[in-house]
This record gives structure tokens, C-alpha cells and sequence, in this order.
């Protein structure tokens, strides 16, 4: 859903040079032209789609109306190709946002699909890798986490007091685990020299990275590495008989199965010919 | 290929899950003091319980082997399901 007040936001590694948008991640260059480049730079320049719609029709004398519908289209198309984050500018639009999701629950009885954000994702190792993607995951996901996490935790509180402690560790280990997994994937796709950033979409976080004919390694590299950990952390609670670190470790574990079909790593890991894996 | 190396994935991944697995139903038979028991699926043991006095361990079964080995084929299979029904 677009709002008409929305305004456009270009990632650090995007870059408008006029003509085209540059995606710096992955070393792909969009040109531009005609009305497209004028909206464009209009909307780079900070207008909202409705701004920049009035502009561009008392500019080329044309209708404001297609002008507003073609903006629209075009800043939508911009937001699913990964190269601009759309934000809604002001109180009013946040609100006409609730409600226009309020009402998508109430006729459609499910949630309305998810904005597509994107997050770049800076150089220099893996640990600055690593603390933007939990910056991302822990503290921008941090209410759909604590709603989900909050479902969970609640009946255990009132039915199990004794579970609490390792549903709660459970819980952390489950933001963990997507952590370690997108940061797998990320260090791992720096390291076969591929530029790649992040993309959120509601629940949906993924690593998107440079296509290309050795990356099998990169798809197995998130489940490999949580694992790993799930593994270790199990072995290192056996002995010591701690429940509410085996459940911790046990999110960790689960994430192994992205590396079958049923997840886009597996599928990906499967079809992918030759490789280093 | 891709059926052979979807299977071999797919059943190192189901083993790895079941070792871990080990792990963790020690842990929670410990703690919640399990007394001796199998899990399996009809007389094929996957993990077997047992405890004598204050110690407990669990022991994997042929199972293991059996479940790995048949989430294994249906990996390879799906996959190469996914790679014809790209190609058309």
C-alpha cells in the first residue's frame, strides 16, 4: 500500500546521479529517463509523491491525476526492485497507514503485505556485519518479536512457571539464531567478494546478495553456522544439565532444516551447479 | 545430481538434527526425571530412555538412520520436483 504522502528514502549504497540509480551493493547501474528522471529527482530532492505529481503536471501541462497514478506506479516498482525505502511523512499519514491496515484485518482477515526495507550493509569484517544486521533484527523487529514472543511466553507463565526460564531463554536464542543466520550469509558473501545488503519485509528478513555460478557456500553458510552454535550449545548443557540453555540452543538447531527444500536456502543450495560445496 | 545431492544434504542435516537431538532429550529427561522408555516409530527405536538411579542417558536406534535416510530421499525428490517444474 502507497500512500500519496509517502516519501522516498535512498539506502546509503543507492545512489541518484541524475540519470540513473546506482545500486552500490551489488555494482548495478538503472538509467532513467524522460518523466521518469524529472520524478526521480523530485523525489530524491525529499518531495512526497503528491509534491512531486503537482510539480511534474504544472511543469509538462498534463493531468495531475495520471501523473499521480504514474509516480505512484513508478515508486512502487522502485520499492519492490530493493533500490528505495518508502516512509510515510507526518502524523496524518501514519494514521490513515493504521487505519488502512486496520481495515485490510477487518474485510481480508489477514495483514496487508508488509512494506520491502532495505538495509545497507557496511564493509570492514564481520563484526560491524553483525551489529547492523542485530541492530536490524533485535531492535527494529523488536515489537514483532515481543508480540510473538509475548503470545508464547504468557500461557507458559500461567501454566508452566517452571518452563518459564528456558521459554524465556528460548526466546532470546530464536532472535539469536536469525541473527547468526543473515550474518552467516552476509560474511560468507563478502568473503566470495559479492556485495550484498539486507531486505526486511514484516516477519521476512533476508541477505540479498550478487547472483552467481559459486555461491553455494553462501546459501548454506546461515543454517551451517547456526548449526554450529545450536550444536555446541547442546553439548555444553548436557553435561551441566541446564534446560534453560539446551532451549536456547534448540532455535539455533532448527534453523539446519533452511538447508532442505522446504526453505529458499535449500532449494537454492540444491539446484546450484558446481560451486565450492 | 540434483536428486543426489538434494538427498545427501537433506539426510546429514536430519542426522546432525537427531544427534542434537540426544543432546537435548538428556538434558529435559534429567531435569524432569524421565524413567526408562523408546521413541520410535513402531518396534524401530529412534531413542531409547533409560535411567538407573540418579543417572540418565538416551541412546539412539536404528530409526535415526531410517528417518534420516527417508527425509534424505524426499528432500531429493522434492527438489528435483522444484528443478523440473523450473524448467517448464
Amino acid at each position: 500500500m502507497i500512500d500519496l504522502a509517502d516519501r522516498l528514502e535512498l539506502p546509503t549504497d543507492v545512489r541518484f546521479d541524475g540519470d540513473a540509480l546506482h545500486d552500490l551493493a551489488l555494482g548495478e547501474a538503472y538509467p532513467l529517463r524522460g518523466s521518469g528522471m524529472e520524478g526521480m529527482a523530485l523525489l530524491a530532492a525529499g518531495y512526497s509523491i503528491r509534491d512531486a505529481a503537482r510539480t511534474l503536471a504544472v511543469r509538462f501541462d498534463v493531468n495531475p491525476q495520471t501523473v499521480q497514478h504514474d509516480l505512484t506506479e513508478f515508486a512502487f516498482q522502485l520499492s519492490r526492485a530493493q533500490l528505495v525505502n518508502l516512509r510515510p511523512s507526518g502524523w496524518r499519514a501514519r494514521l490513515r497507514r493504521a487505519l488502512q491496515v486496520s481495515l485490510f484485518l477487518v474485510v481480508a482477515h489477514r495483514w496487508p503485505p508488509a512494506r520491502i526495507r532495505r538495509y545497507a550493509l557496511p564493509d570492514g569484517g564481520a563484526l560491524p556485519l553483525l551489529r547492523q544486521i542485530a541492530s536490524v533484527v533485535g531492535i527494529r523487529m523488536a515489537p514483532l518479536w515481543i508480540g510473538l514472543i509475548g503470545t508464547l511466553l504468557l500461557p507458559a507463565l500461567l501454566f508452566a512457571p517452571a518452563l518459564a526460564p528456558a521459554l524465556a531463554a528460548m526466546a532470546v536464542g530464536l532472535v539469536a539464531a536469525v541473527i547468526a543466520h543473515e550474518g552467516g550469509h552476509a560474511v560468507a558473501a563478502r568473503r566470495a567478494g559479492a556485495g550484498c545488503f539486507l531486505v526486511r519485509s514484516g516477519w521476512r528478513v533476508a541477505v540479498v546478495h550478487h547472483a552467481g555460478p559459486d555461491r553455494s557456500l553462501v546459501h548454506a553458510s546461515g543454517p551451517l553456522v547456526c548449526g554450529l552454535v545450536g550444536l555446541a550449545g547442546l553439548a555444553a548443557a548436557s553435561p551441566i544439565h541446564s534446560l534453560p540453555l539446551a532451549f536456547a540452543a534448540l532455535p539455533f538447531v532448527v534453523q539446519l532444516l533452511a538447508l532442505t527444500v522446504l526453505a529458499q536456502d535449500g532449494r537454492l543450495l540444491a539446484a546450484a551447479k558446481g560451486g565450492d560445496l | 545430481m540434483t536428486f543426489l545431492r538434494a538427498s545427501l544434504i537433506g539426510a546429514l542435516t536430519v542426522l546432525v538434527i537427531e544427534v542434537a537431538l540426544v543432546f537435548l532429550l538428556n538434558v529435559v529427561g534429567t531435569s524432569q526425571h524421565w524413567g526408562n522408555g523408546q521413541l520410535g516409530i513402531g518396534p524401530l527405536a529412534i531413542y531409547t530412555f533409560s535411567r538407573s538411579g540418579a543417572s540418565f542417558a538416551v541412546q539412539t536406534g536404528l530409526g535415526v538412520l531410517v528417518v534420516a535416510v527417508a527425509v534424505g530421499l524426499l528432500n531429493g525428490l522434492g527438489a528435483q520436483w522444484l528443478s523440473r517444474t523450473a524448467q517448464r
